[in-house]
C-alpha cells in the first residue's frame, strides 16, 4: 500500500491471523455451504451458469491485475459465487455477462479493486440487471439457503469481520417498519428465502459499508428504511428485488454516514478539550 | 482509582518471561542508536577512538546544546556511523575500565537531569520529542505498567529498586511540572501516594491498557502538554540522586517462541543483543526484536526505551511465489475496514478514518481525528490487525513531525 519499507526491520513483525489473503479465503469458505445447497437444489444448469460467471469475472479481474502488475485475490471466486446465488439462472447468457462485467469494472476495478472501492460488484451487477432489463426476476432461493449461510454468518460476526452493529441495525429497522406499517413480519421471516444471505454477504460487506461504529448504525437503519421505500405499496417485501437497490443506495451513502460520525467525534473531542 | 479498559486485545505468544530476575552475561559493547534520536540533529562531542567515561556526554542537540546524551558505559568509541549531517546510525562503545563521571546532587533537579543526560528520557506529548530544557508540563506520567505481549512485569523490578524509584519520583515532583501520576496495574498495591504531588492511577485490562496514550485519554489529559517517562528511567534518576553516579543498568525481559529460557535479565542500556542472547535461543533462524513484537524493531542493540527483547522465528525470505499474491514486493494487500479494528485505540479515536488519513498522507485530516494525541506505539495494534500490513506507527511519525514543524527527513 504505502511506505512498506519506510525503515528496515519495521513493524509489523507479526500480523494477525486474518491477513488479507486468509480473510478473503475464509469469506469464500463461508459461502460454500450456501452454494452447495443451491447447486443440489437446482442441478447442473446452475453449474454452467456459475462457470460462465466465473469466466467473466476472471477475465476482467485478470485484465486489471495484469495492467496493474498485481496478483489475483480470492474475490475472483467470491464475486461469481454470490452472484449465482441471487441472480436468475434462466437469464440469457449475454445479459449475465454484460451485467457482471459492468459490476466488476464500474463497481470495483476502476476504483482499484476490492478494499479501494465503495461498491460491491455483485450489488452493482444485480442493480444493473434490474434497471437495464426490467422484466427479469431473481432466482428462487433454495429452501435451506438461510440455514446453510447461518454458520458462515456466525463465524464472520465472531471474528468481527462483519459488524454485528450493521446487521442488528438492519433487522431493527425492518422490524420497526413492520410494526409501523402493519406489515406481517414474523421472526421466522429472517430464515426464509435469501434474506439473511443477502444481508450478511452483500449488505454487511466491509468493503462497501460504513467504517465507523456510528456510521454502521446509520448505514443499517438506512438499508431498512430504503427497503420500505422500494417495497410495493401494500406491504414490506424482503426479496432481492427490494434489498439490492436498497443496499446499493446505502453503500453510496455510507461515506456520508462516516463523515457524520467523524464530525460528531471531532466536535465532542474539541468540546471536551475546552472544558 | 481503578480505570477498567474493557476493550483491547491480548496477543498470545509462547515464551512468556518468568518473574525471575537474573544477571545477564557480561556485555563488552554497548551502543546508542540514532533511530532513538531521529528528530534531533546531533552535534557529536566524541570521535572514533576516544576514551569515554560512564556518564560523559556523547552528543548534544545542535539547536539546544544543553540537552546531551551520555555514555551508558565507560570504554572506547569504536564505531560512529554518521549517515549524514542530520542524523547518525549508532555510536558503539567497547566497554573497558570503570571510569565514571560524578555528578553533583546538590544543584537543581533540572540542572542535574540535563547534565546526566537523563533529561532525554522524558518524552513530550503531543509529538513525542525531548522537551526543551526550560519547558513546563501540566503533568508527568510515569508508566509503571506494561501490557505488551511478552512484556516485562514491573513488579519484581520495582521491588528490587524501591528506594531508587521513590527518590526518582520525588525528584520529578520537584521539577515544578504539575502532578506526577504513576500509572500502574490494578493488580499491584499502590506504588506511591504523596497527596497532591505524586498520585497513582491504576489500570486494568488488555493491551493497550498499559500505554500512556490510553492513560491520557482516561485521565482527561488529551490535548494538554504533558511528559511521559518509563519506570526504569525513574529508577535511573533516583539512582543519580542517591549515589551521584549513573549506573547504565537496565532490566530486560527475554521472551518469545524462540527463547529457551524466558526470564528477566539485568543488563546494560544499549547492550549488544548478540552477547546478551548467547545460548538463549532455540535452534533455527531467529528474528531478534528490540522492544515489543508489536512496535519494536529488528536491531543488534537494545533500544533506548525498550524493556523487552522478543525472539521470533525468522520468516523464510524466499517464499514460493504463488499466483494469488502476485510478484514479491508488489503485493496487493488492501485494507478492509472490519469491526475488529474498533477495539484497539483509546476510546475517543475513530480508527478507520485515521488509518485512511495516514495512509494517503492527509496529515490535516489525521490531526482532526486526534493523531496529535497518539504516539507510534498506540497504533501498533492497528498495524497488527490491518489486513494490508501497513506500518501506521511510521506514518504517524511523519505526521507528528509535520505538526511540530520538523522537516529534516525530506520526502512528503
Amino acid at each position: 500500500m504505502t511506505q512498506q519499507h519506510l525503515h528496515p526491520g519495521h513493524p509489523p513483525h507479526l500480523m494477525s491471523v486474518w491477513r488479507y489473503d486468509r480473510i478473503s479465503f475464509a469469506w469464500m469458505l463461508c459461502l460454500v455451504p450456501a452454494l452447495a445447497v443451491t447447486l443440489l437444489f437446482d442441478g447442473p444448469s446452475r453449474v454452467l451458469f456459475l462457470a460462465a460467471c466465473f469466466v467473466t469475472v476472471l477475465f476482467w479481474q485478470g485484465l486489471f491485475a495484469l495492467v496493474r502488475k498485481r496478483g489475483l485475490g480470492w474475490d475472483v471466486l467470491v464475486t461469481p459465487m454470490i452472484f449465482v446465488l441471487i441472480a436468475d439462472g434462466g437469464l440469457p447468457l449475454w445479459q449475465t455477462m454484460l451485467a457482471l462485467s459492468f459490476g466488476v469494472v464500474v463497481g470495483e476495478q476502476i476504483f482499484g479493486g476490492r478494499g479501494y472501492s465503495f461498491l460491491n460488484p455483485v450489488v452493482t451487477s444485480l442493480a444493473f440487471l434490474t434497471f437495464a432489463f426490467p422484466g427479469n426476476g431473481f432466482a428462487e432461493p433454495a429452501p435451506m439457503l438461510a440455514w446453510a449461510s447461518l454458520p458462515g454468518c456466525v463465524f464472520l460476526v465472531w471474528i468481527r469481520f462483519i459488524s454485528w452493529r450493521l446487521l442488528l441495525a438492519q433487522i431493527i429497522a425492518l422490524a420497526a417498519i413492520a410494526v409501523i406499517s402493519g406489515a406481517e413480519l414474523a421472526p421466522a421471516d429472517l430464515m426464509t428465502g435469501g434474506f439473511l444471505f443477502t444481508l450478511v454477504f452483500l449488505a454487511c460487506d466491509p468493503a462497501s459499508s460504513a467504517t465507523t461504529n456510528l456510521g454502521r448504525w446509520i448505514n443499517g437503519l438506512l438499508i431498512g428504511g430504503l427497503c420500505w421505500v422500494f417495497s410495493p405499496a401494500e406491504g414490506l417485501d424482503l426479496g432481492a428485488k427490494v434489498l439490492i437497490p436498497a443496499i446499493l443506495l446505502a453503500s453510496i451513502f455510507a461515506p456520508l454516514a462516516d463523515i457524520c460520525a467523524v464530525k460528531i467525534n471531532g466536535y465532542e473531542r474539541r468540546r471536551r478539550g475546552k472544558s | 482509582m481503578d480505570h477498567i479498559i474493557r476493550q483491547g486485545l491480548s496477543v498470545k505468544l509462547k515464551g512468556v518471561p518468568l518473574d525471575r530476575i537474573e544477571s545477564g552475561p557480561a556485555i563488552s559493547t554497548v551502543a546508542v542508536m540514532g533511530r532513538d534520536f531521529a528528530h534531533i540533529r546531533p552535534k557529536m562531542l566524541v570521535k572514533v577512538g576516544d576514551k569515554v567515561a560512564l556518564g560523559q556526554p556523547l552528543f548534544c542537540d545542535f539547536h539546544r546544546p544543553e540537552i546531551v546524551v551520555t555514555a551508558p558505559a565507560s570504554g572506547e568509541v569504536i564505531n560512529l556511523k554518521q549517515s549524514n549531517r542530520q542524523s547518525f546510525d549508532k555510536i558503539e562503545i567497547r566497554s573497558v575500565g570503570a571510569d565514571r563521571v560524578q555528578f553533583p546532587t546538590s544543584s537543581s533537579i533540572r540542572e542535574t537531569l540535563l547534565v546526566t543526560g537523563l533529561w532525554s528520557r522524558l518524552t513530550t506529548r503531543p509529538f513525542g520529542f525531548i522537551p526543551d530544557s526550560g519547558a513546563i508540563a501540566e503533568a508527568i506520567l510515569v508508566t509503571a505498567i506494561d501490557t505488551n505481549p511478552l512484556a516485562l512485569d514491573p513488579t519484581p523490578v520495582l521491588a528490587e529498586c524501591a528506594a531508587e524509584f521513590e527518590r526518582g519520583l520525588e525528584a520529578l515532583a520537584d521539577l515544578g511540572c504539575g502532578p506526577v501520576i504513576v500509572c500502574q496495574s490494578s493488580d499491584t498495591p499502590a506504588l506511591h501516594s504523596n497527596g497532591k504531588a505524586i498520585r497513582c492511577a491504576r489500570f486494568k485490562g488488555r493491551h493497550p491498557a498499559g500505554l500512556p496514550g490510553t492513560h491520557l485519554d482516561r485521565l482527561g489529559l488529551a490535548d494538554k502538554p504533558i511528559w511521559q517517562i518509563g519506570y526504569q528511567d525513574v529508577i535511573s534518576i533516583g539512582r543519580v540522586f542517591l549515589t551521584g553516579f549513573i549506573s547504565g543498568q537496565r532490566y530486560v525481559a527475554l521472551g518469545g517462541p524462540m527463547a529457551s529460557n524466558p526470564r528477566i535479565l539485568r543488563t546494560l542500556e544499549g547492550a549488544n543483543l548478540q552477547q546478551l542472547l548467547q545460548g538463549e535461543c532455540h535452534d533455527g533462524e531467529v528474528e531478534v526484536i528490540s522492544g515489543s513484537v508489536l512496535s519494536g524493531r529488528v536491531s543488534d542493540f537494545l533500544g533506548r526505551k525498550h524493556t523487552q527483547v522478543s525472539l521470533l522465528p525468522a520468516i523464510a525470505k524466499n517464499r514460493r511465489r504463488n499466483w494469488f499474491s502476485g510478484k514479491a514486493g508488489n503485493q496487493y494487500r488492501p485494507m478492509l475496514a472490519t469491526e475488529a479494528l474498533e477495539r484497539v485505540l483509546p476510546k475517543n479515536i475513530l480508527p478507520v478514518p485515521l488509518m485512511r488519513a495516514l495512509a494517503v498522507g492527509d496529515w490535516e485530516a489525521a490531526r482532526y481525528l486526534g493523531a496529535a494525541n497518539l504516539l507510534e506505539e498506540d497504533l501498533a495494534l492497528l498495524t497488527y490487525l490491518c489486513s494490508s500490513g501497513t506500518d501506521y506507527g511510521a506514518l504517524l511519525r511523519l505526521a507528528l513531525d509535520d505538526y511540530a514543524g520538523v522537516n529534516q527527513r525530506g520526502g512528503w
